[in-house]
């Protein structure tokens, strides 16, 4: 079931209850359901509930971190893969870009791309 | 678990904007920042943040309908579709979502508005409850066939081939496809169905009441399939009406015209301009004639050809070019792709000597192609220099890459500099 709204742009509770979605968030939701199966065979426990809960945090925080600091790969890569080899028309496309840029690329958001 | 839980119940309170929410960055307004802490700097912000690559002009406020309101565009479109409504007994809006309102709210209210006629005779309903016996309800009758705005299944070649079919009876069929990207599915029925049914049966049948509505272009972040420009595959076909407006005003007119057009249209909608584009709107129906491009601005030396979005980027560039190089140009909203008006576009070629020529579109094969060698038959002599085209590159529409992909000012303003030096 889909908790969350389609996308960011998306309001679902214009087509389906807010009750609707909460019993399956509240007391259908098949991850608690097995949490609580494995707290019942005493395999879980709240302490390690929390610990997990804490170092999954962080290692998302981190990944995140870590891609944000990324630069986004060359614009140049714009062209690539549309067929296994590069048509020339495409190539000089691709030539007519770099071209630009050289004389208007303080228009575009360079310093976010790989160089 | 629980912590998926409440990032999900998080997400559940999200109280997105809807339509409005749609063109803001994912991780602007997504479940990261309420998630996890947020590791914004004022560089991350700025990746996120993109801005627009043109600025939307309004017409000044147009005298001649009556009464105007401030609309965006897609309140024009809803206002289009509600005068539709109500004149028109036989007109219904069907396609995926628009019942609630639709992905951009181009049908808020309108389902409401418009409630089915209750007919005479009420059906009793017979109820066994459990605990309480027997009860007796009226049930009214309120469904099929009664409805004037409904959804379809997602199925966009059974939305068209059901839309033509409606417009085969008589009825004014108004269909829309949720994004022009996903248009492909329902191609043949287009081409094969709706554009060939008059010329097949010698005018015996047609469905000339059905319009096509589908958002359209470049949303800076709409990545490979929420982008396209699909234009220039319908140009190529002979039966239909392919229709761009450029803002609410031209679009509420143009809308009616394509629903009132005894010719299937499609009618694209610049999805950016959707709550970009606001400006004074008459609140009565209104006409603007198909296959008639509008001169919006005169000029002297070079004719700028262009439709939706892309009109406000050559304006810009036009003034630009006035300021940095004293050209003075003539800039052209095409507003029809087919059929599309030549006359307009040859006299002021022939008056400027130079065309320039920009849209969304991969270069190959794009609509500016069809224009470019149309005009050098009509004009050759006229020409003081190659037609120009502006345009995507002949790649699919890219993600992150879409600054660089899209024919911005400055790649116009470059093109149009060389054209006036050749």
């Amino acid at each position: 079931y889909r908790i969350g709204h389609h996308s960011t742009s998306d309001d679902s509770s214009a087509y389906r209850s807010v009750d609707e979605v909460n019993y399956w968030d509240k007391q259908d939701h098949p991850i608690s359901r097995l949490r609580h199966y494995l707290l019942s065979q005493g395999w879980w426990d709240e302490e390690q509930e929390k610990a997990w809960r804490k170092q999954s945090r962080k290692k998302v925080m981190e990944a995140f971190e870590q891609a944000e600091r990324k630069p986004k790969p060359n614009p140049n890569l714009l062209f690539s893969d549309v067929y296994q080899e590069m048509p020339s028309q495409l190539r000089k496309q691709q030539e007519s870009l770099a071209r630009h840029l050289q004389t208007y690329g303080e228009h575009y958001p360079l310093e976010h791309f790989d160089k | 678990m629980a912590a998926v839980g409440s990032a999900a119940s998080w997400l559940f309170r999200l109280r997105a904007a809807g339509a409005e929410g749609h063109w803001r960055r994912l991780c602007g307004a997504g479940l990261a920042r309420g998630f996890l802490h947020p590791a914004a700097t004022g560089k991350d912000a700025a990746q996120r943040r993109q801005v627009a690559h043109f600025t939307f002009q309004p017409d000044p406020e147009p005298r001649e309908y009556g009464q105007t309101q401030k609309m965006n565009l897609f309140q024009s479109i809803t206002s289009a579709l509600d005068n539709s409504l109500a004149k028109d007994p036989t007109a219904v809006i069907f396609g995926e979502d628009v019942a609630f309102g639709g992905v951009f709210r181009c049908t808020v209210g309108l389902r409401d508005k418009y409630v089915p006629v209750k007919n005479h005779s009420t059906f009793y309903l017979y109820e066994f409850d459990y605990y309480f016996g027997v009860h007796v309800q009226n049930m009214e009758d309120s469904c099929t066939g009664k409805d004037r705005v409904f959804n379809t299944p997602l199925c966009e070649q059974g939305i068209v081939g059901f839309g033509i079919g409606i417009a085969v009876t008589g009825a004014t069929a108004i269909a829309e496809i949720q994004f022009a990207d996903y248009i492909f599915p329902a191609f043949d029925q287009i081409v094969n169905e709706a554009a060939k049914y008059r010329y097949r049966s010698g005018d015996l049948f047609n469905c000339g009441s059905l319009t096509i509505r589908s958002p359209w272009g470049c949303v800076g972040h709409g990545a490979l399939y929420h982008s396209q420009s699909p234009e220039a595959f319908f140009a190529h076909c002979p039966g239909i009406k392919v229709v761009i407006p450029r803002s609410p005003f031209q679009a509420k007119g143009l809308l009616l015209s394509c629903i009132e057009d005894k010719n299937p249209c499609i009618f694209f909608e610049p999805k950016i301009l959707y709550r970009a584009a606001v400006e004074q709107v008459p609140v009565e129906p209104y006409n603007i004639p198909l296959s008639q491009a509008e001169v919006i601005q005169e000029g002297r030396d070079v004719t700028l050809v262009a439709w939706g979005t892309q009109v406000h980027v050559i304006r810009e560039v036009a003034s630009m070019a006035k300021e940095k190089l004293g050209v003075s140009c003539e800039i052209i909203d095409l507003r029809t792709i087919i059929p599309w008006d030549v006359d307009t576009v040859c006299k002021s070629v022939i008056k400027t000597g130079r065309l320039l020529i920009s849209h969304e579109a991969p270069l190959t094969g794009g609509f500016a192609s069809e224009i470019s060698s149309t005009i050098q038959e009509e004009c050759f002599l006229n020409l003081e220099a190659p037609i120009s085209r502006v345009c995507g590159y002949d790649t699919p529409f890219p993600h992150i890459f879409e600054p660089f992909y899209i024919p911005d000012k400055w790649k116009c303003y470059d093109a149009l500099r060389k054209m006036i030096n050749y």
